[in-house]
């Protein structure tokens, strides 16, 4: 029908194109109703992921309401984080206001100054809105990122700046100024707008969870106006130094005090203090550092990014070589000393463009790593007991159950070495029937006298340093009623100490000695594996080393036996790296709801049961 | 038709994740659209003559003066009235022109302007007709948002454009909003959109710390910019059709910077000859303004910022035991306070 | 074209998802699987390995290091045409982190920038495209070691923004100090710092768009301008074509016959018309005395100074557009300047 000619076709292409061109419609729409849609999506959810979090937002000010800084919420009772050198302009308290319009009044809790973090809380609230801490292991270069606060002090009726970049570079180094205060060892770099007044503020991920705290910026020529680089403190850093904070202390950083150096072979020892903890162990000039904290060491500003984000005293583990052979030791990191804050620094040196400002510190720096208030310390003691007890008792809050049955299997060196029947009761007392080796064996302890009974003989009495104290005052702790905020009043003497690790956890390491003077040390976990909050007893220990006569168990594997958590595993460990010396498997546990009066007392009869 | 049934063929993957894997790569194609829609009311301002490196008082931080390309205006009336910056004036350059977005060049007359807000109207004659901005109202801005800057102060035909989100609502005792794209001399005047093409505002140079003439200035492009909304602005817009000029309204106290919470600003100093001379008395403590509770000294000074020359404010406050209801109208100038211990610090005689 | 498709087609159920598709079939792309909120990952990747870190010598408060790109597998490196490269040792460190000695090839001054080779095999370079593949509003991303916060084989620096406008920036127009000759892309991402000068701007999906520039300042806004030189133009550099599209300057001595208003003193009145001299091209073209002078040929004429500079770039019998204001009219003028030769010879 159509002519097939050359002509005819274009004819033809030229039509549709023009067809097509005003099914188009005007040279205005350039785009259609549907992708704006799609677009309009992604910003609704900005828009929520960013009013989940404005309340937890604070904008802090010292007594006298100058200048400011920012902060954010992440515990209900009133706990932010917020930047060192934003409190030490600022004081032991001050002002707060959050997005709602109001001013609230705050209290510094605990400083960091070498990794420039700091904690206070806020009053006036039962319940404060808070924003979830993040992985900020899992940020990457071109994340979004947004961050809130309070630049130039802006937010006159306090409701906080918000402004969006990506994430421009991870694990960066920004050093210091002063004597080991405000590293940035392992940031995050970001080019969303970060200014004077942002400082303690929170840098979210799209998900609303704070990935960072705010706290420097490179400047030049513009003066401190921001150019697109800013850095924020890793949330992985500052969640292993909370609990230093939460002390009280004034907490200081990690060190081998040893230098290594890149070189031909590898990162090389090039410095050491002969007496630091490490050249102790057997480090030497020379040696060749291979692993540091579980990580494969191939550059040395690796190993100082790494080593930036710890607290003193963290233990770790370092590899490294030494003429033929490799080494591998575990040691608590020795502490970075603070300059002497009595004297005045001298006039500051011109500033090379990118370096922090000097610091003068307000607050004196010389006894650092000593708890400063022990009523506040108490408090912090008491919520860690309070929060084991929700995780371990939930809504019950009081476990009114007596005792509880365990059978349970015993390994040791992997293999099974023989079982045992525990009866546990809530108040320490235990009856334990073990069926280990040939000859049966039961242990017990009334509540006033360890006693032991071999199979065919007369139960005999047992020295209490024999005892296996360790063991039954854990299990006290694991069965509630050491769980708790009243927790606090079984012990004579209690302290939060700070940081610590146990089972590759972070946790919180209290130190407690019971009416009978006796000491022992109680580790808690900070976070579940999602990193959302989460207090369950992980350790007890009457040394904080785990030397082999500490007795030192850990409790793993908790499940629910009617509405409490219980560890149904437990491994008497030793050392820094909590080796398995023997493992408890519970096979079965019950609830004793009626409880025999004699159940724990020592057999008067020779005869066994 | 084949492209109907390819997609009813096809299953889709849920709305959310290919919404957030799409959504943002269309993001451009509705920068590009937005911009378009506003276009037609965007002009070009050129100046001619004036003064090159006007008082200004402290150097603008960032820029030495300010430059001598094209600026930015919108058309806010069919019969040719422009909206633009003050700044794009400082100059104070005799002649003004206006080319509009069919090429057409006029010539234009500065009439009134709001120094809180550093806005001013232009009015060129012989047209009829012209399109206009169409400016969204403040409530509807939301922190997070998208929020597109254009100007033309780079002196292409083709304006340059920005892209950040909305920050904050509520600014500069409460008149701008606040926004991380960049906004620079490059687009003051111009708008501020949002991804519909609709105006949030006008790009102006703003800081609560200081009202001189490039006060703001120092933060361009620095993800630190405010924009003034102007839906709602009607009544204004007519009085600087008139060539009215507003100026910040000051009431001429100092306060004690420690005044004990829950008792609002104390005075610690009333200027002579100011409006507060008649009326107020050192010891004052200035509990309530229009009904507004004064939470402390800083507070105060946010909200008096908010109130014009001429303007009448109802003021509660506490003396010794009493509490008076006092009306102050508020001047364009006051004498600065003298201390026997020395000046009192400018920036607050200013605000208050 | 896939702009109205779905509009034409009144039936409403095609609305989200059919949109989503068409968006995701147009661009070319599946729906991925991980992570969908970071989509820029693998455009950074891609440009990470194909920059380098360059160090060099300083000169006062400028600093000397800078960004390179990989433009070929044989070592050829593009950067900035900076203070960096005046020395004798210039530096570049690859993605590996090794170090290596570089020599500069040739260098444009129309474009500021230079071409470096290292004695090393790239098997990782950009492939600078012949065509921008941006258009205005696209995301850009900004990959360079400002501030030099990377070391060794750290990862660079990224940044995110559009791209402004695309615009000359032309020595010509007197608008800058450095003798720019051609058109660059200007962004909103803030690329105007130390060592930024020669690093990449890509597009989301890993395309060179340009490579970042020096830090300058423009004269229209005096602001500072983050822009950066287009992928068209680092090609035609690279190819060995000339990249200069300014016609030459005017050769002067143009005449108009104009005689301005002067009397208030200052070279920064506008440029008002005192006198037209009689039979010259300006009486020939009907200007007057009062007329105001707004631009000749596009170029604004701000004041009497501004007037000055412009004729001395006019070339006789060159006929000019003058836009000028008579009362509160605007008018356009043609006018023919002469030249001191061909008054003489004028017919």
């Amino acid at each position: 029908m159509f002519p097939s000619s050359r002509r005819a076709k274009l004819l033809a292409a030229w039509l549709l194109a023009v067809v097509l061109m005003l099914r188009c419609g005007t040279a205005a729409e350039l785009i259609s109703a549907d992708q704006l849609a799609v677009v309009k999506a992604t910003e609704a959810a900005r828009i929520a992921s960013i009013e989940k979090v404005y309340g937890s937002v604070v904008a802090i000010y010292g007594n006298d309401r100058q200048g400011g800084g920012s902060g954010v919420l992440y515990d209900p009772d009133g706990y932010a984080l917020t930047n060192y050198h934003v409190v030490n302009a600022a004081g032991k308290d001050g002002w707060a206001g959050l997005a709602d319009g109001k001013l609230y009044r705050w209290k510094l809790i605990g400083l960091d100054p070498g990794g420039d973090v700091a904690i206070i809380r806020l009053e006036g609230q039962d319940k404060f809105p808070v924003a979830a801490l993040g992985d900020s292991s899992a940020v990457r270069v071109g994340d979004w990122a947004m961050a809130m606060g309070n630049p130039f002090v802006l937010a006159e009726d306090q409701k906080p700046t918000v402004t969006l970049g990506i994430v421009s570079g991870v694990k960066r180094f920004q050093p210091g100024a002063g004597k080991n205060m405000l590293v940035y060892g392992n940031c995050i770099q970001v080019d969303s707008s970060i200014n004077p007044g942002n400082s303690g503020g929170p840098l979210f991920n799209l998900q609303s969870e704070v990935i960072g705290i705010n706290g420097r910026g490179s400047f030049k020529e513009r003066g401190r106006v921001n150019v697109g680089v800013g850095y924020a403190i890793s949330m992985e850093q500052i969640r292993t130094f909370i609990p230093e904070l939460l002390a009280t202390k004034i907490a200081q950083h990690g060190t081998l005090d040893a230098v290594f150096t890149n070189r031909i072979g590898g990162v090389i020892c090039s410095k050491i203090n002969l007496d630091s903890t490490i050249a102790r162990l057997g480090l030497e000039l020379g040696d060749r550092l291979v692993s540091f904290n579980g990580r494969k060491i191939t550059d040395a500003n690796q190993f100082t990014n790494d080593l930036s984000m710890l607290p003193a005293g963290w233990p770790v583990q370092v590899g490294f070589q030494q003429g033929q052979g490799t080494r591998h030791v575990w040691l608590r990191l020795d502490a970075l000393p603070y300059g002497s804050t009595k004297k005045t620094p001298a006039r500051p040196k011109k500033i090379p463009p990118g370096r922090q400002l000097p610091i003068k510190p307000k607050m004196s720096l010389d006894k650092p790593g000593v708890v400063r208030d022990a009523k506040v310390n108490r408090r912090e003691s008491a919520r860690v007991l309070r929060d084991w007890g929700r995780f371990a008792l939930g809504e019950k809050r009081l476990n009114k159950v007596p005792a509880y049955r365990f059978e349970e299997d015993i390994y040791e060196g992997g293999k099974k070495t023989g079982s045992q029947t525990v009866i546990r009761g809530l108040d320490g007392r235990f009856r334990v029937e073990q069926t280990s080796g040939e000859l049966p064996k039961t242990t017990g302890w009334d509540g006033q006298v360890y006693w032991s009974q071999q199979a065919g003989d007369k139960a005999a009495k047992l020295d209490a340093a024999k005892a296996p104290s360790g063991d039954h005052l854990g299990q006290g702790v694991a069965l509630g009623p050491l769980a708790g905020e009243k927790a606090v009043e079984h012990f004579a003497k209690i302290e939060l100490e700070g940081a610590d690790r146990s089972q590759n956890r972070r946790a919180y390491r209290l130190r407690t000695e019971d009416k009978q003077g006796r000491r022992r040390y109680l580790w808690f976990s900070m976070y579940d594996a999602m990193g959302r909050p989460q207090v369950q007893l992980l350790k007890t220990s009457a040394g904080r080393d785990g030397d082999p006569a500490d007795r030192t168990m850990t409790y793993l594997d908790y499940r629910d036996v009617e509405g409490v958590q219980i560890p149904h595993r437990r491994r008497q460990v030793q050392r820094l790296y909590e080796g398995n010396m023997k493992e408890f498997v519970v096979t079965k546990c019950e609830p004793i709801v009626e409880l025999a009066k004699d159940a724990f007392a020592m057999p008067t009869d020779t005869k066994t049961k | 038709m084949t492209i109907a049934v390819l997609l009813l063929a096809t299953s889709v993957t849920t709305a959310d994740d290919t919404a957030l894997l799409s959504g943002y790569r269309l993001t451009n194609k509705a920068f590009r659209a937005a911009a378009q829609k506003v276009m037609p009311a965007l002009v070009t301002i050129e100046t001619f003559g004036g003064v090159a490196r006007p008082k200004t008082g402290k150097r603008g931080g960032g820029i030495s003066r300010p430059g001598d390309g094209p600026t930015t205006g919108l058309i806010v009336s069919p019969d040719g009235w422009i909206v633009t910056s003050t700044f794009n004036f400082v100059k104070k350059p005799p002649i003004i022109t206006v080319v509009l977005d069919d090429d057409s060049r006029h010539v234009a007359k500065l009439m009134g302007r709001d120094e809180t807000q550093r806005i001013c109207l232009l009015k060129i004659d012989g047209v009829k007709d012209l399109p206009t901005a169409n400016f969204i109202p403040r409530e509807k801005a939301r922190v997070g948002q998208w929020a597109i800057s254009i100007g033309i102060g780079y002196g292409d035909d083709d304006p340059a454009i920005s892209a950040g989100i909305i920050s904050a609502t509520t600014r500069i005792f409460g008149k701008a909003i606040q926004t991380d794209a960049n906004i620079s001399p490059a687009n003051y005047g111009g708008p501020l959109i949002d991804i519909d093409g609709g105006v949030i505002g006008v790009c102006v140079p703003l800081s609560p710390q200081s009202r001189s003439a490039l006060a703001g200035v120092e933060w361009y492009d620095s993800g630190i910019g405010f924009v003034v909304p102007l839906h709602g602005q009607e009544k204004l817009l007519e009085q600087l059709k008139t060539g009215k000029e507003f100026h910040p309204g000051l009431i001429g106290i100092a306060t004690k910077t420690a005044t004990p919470k829950g008792q609002g600003a104390a005075i610690a100093a009333v200027a002579p000859k100011s409006p507060a001379s008649k009326e107020l008395k050192k010891g004052d403590r200035l509990l309530q303004v229009n009904g507004q509770e004064v939470i402390d000294v800083i507070h105060l000074k946010t909200i008096l910022g908010r109130f014009y020359a001429g303007e009448t404010i109802t003021l509660k406050i506490g003396r010794g035991e009493k509490k008076l209801d006092i009306q102050i109208t508020l001047a364009e100038k006051v004498e600065p306070i003298k201390r026997k211990k020395g000046r009192l610090k400018i920036k607050k005689i200013e605000a208050e | 074209m896939v702009c109205s498709l779905n509009n034409h087609k009144a039936k409403r159920w095609f609305s989200l998802p059919a949109a989503v598709l068409v968006a995701a079939v147009a661009l070319g792309h599946t729906a991925l699987a991980a992570e969908p909120e970071n989509v820029f990952a693998s455009a950074i990747a891609h440009a990470q390995r194909r920059c380098v870190k360059i160090y060099g010598a300083g000169i006062g408060r400028v600093e000397g290091y800078a960004t390179g790109l990989i433009v070929s597998a044989d070592g050829q490196i593009l950067t900035g045409q900076g203070v960096f490269l005046s020395g004798t040792n210039i530096r570049v460190v690859t993605p590996d982190g090794r170090m290596h000695y570089a020599k500069v090839l040739r260098r444009s001054t129309a474009l500021q920038i230079a071409l470096l080779k290292i004695e090393s095999a790239t098997p990782d370079f950009f492939e600078v495209p012949e065509k921008s593949p941006v258009a205005k509003g696209d995301w850009v991303l900004a990959v360079t070691n400002l501030f030099k916060v990377a070391d060794r084989a750290e990862e660079l620096s990224v940044s995110l923004g559009v791209v402004s406008l695309r615009t000359r920036l032309d020595a010509r127009r007197g608008t800058q100090d450095v003798p720019y000759d051609g058109e660059v892309l200007i962004t909103d991402a803030i690329t105007s710092n130390p060592g930024a000068e020669g690093g990449a701007l890509i597009t989301i999906d890993g395309q060179l768009a340009g490579m970042v520039g020096k830090i300058i300042e423009s004269k229209s806004t005096n602001t500072r301008l983050n822009y950066a030189v287009p992928a068209d133009l680092l090609q035609k550099f690279l190819a060995g074509v000339a990249t200069s599209t300014t016609s030459p300057k005017g050769k002067g001595g143009a005449k108009l016959g104009i005689r301005l208003f002067t009397l208030t003193g200052t070279k920064r009145a506008p440029a008002y018309i005192d006198r037209v001299l009689p039979n010259s091209p300006a009486a020939k073209a009907g200007l007057k005395k009062d007329d105001l002078i707004l631009s000749i040929d596009k170029e604004i004429v701000h004041d009497i100074r501004g007037y000055g500079k412009l004729v001395k770039l006019l070339t006789p019998d060159e006929e000019i557009t003058m836009l000028v204001k008579r009362k509160r009219e605007i008018l356009r003028i043609l006018i023919t300047p002469t030249g001191p030769k061909t008054d003489a010879t004028k017919k």
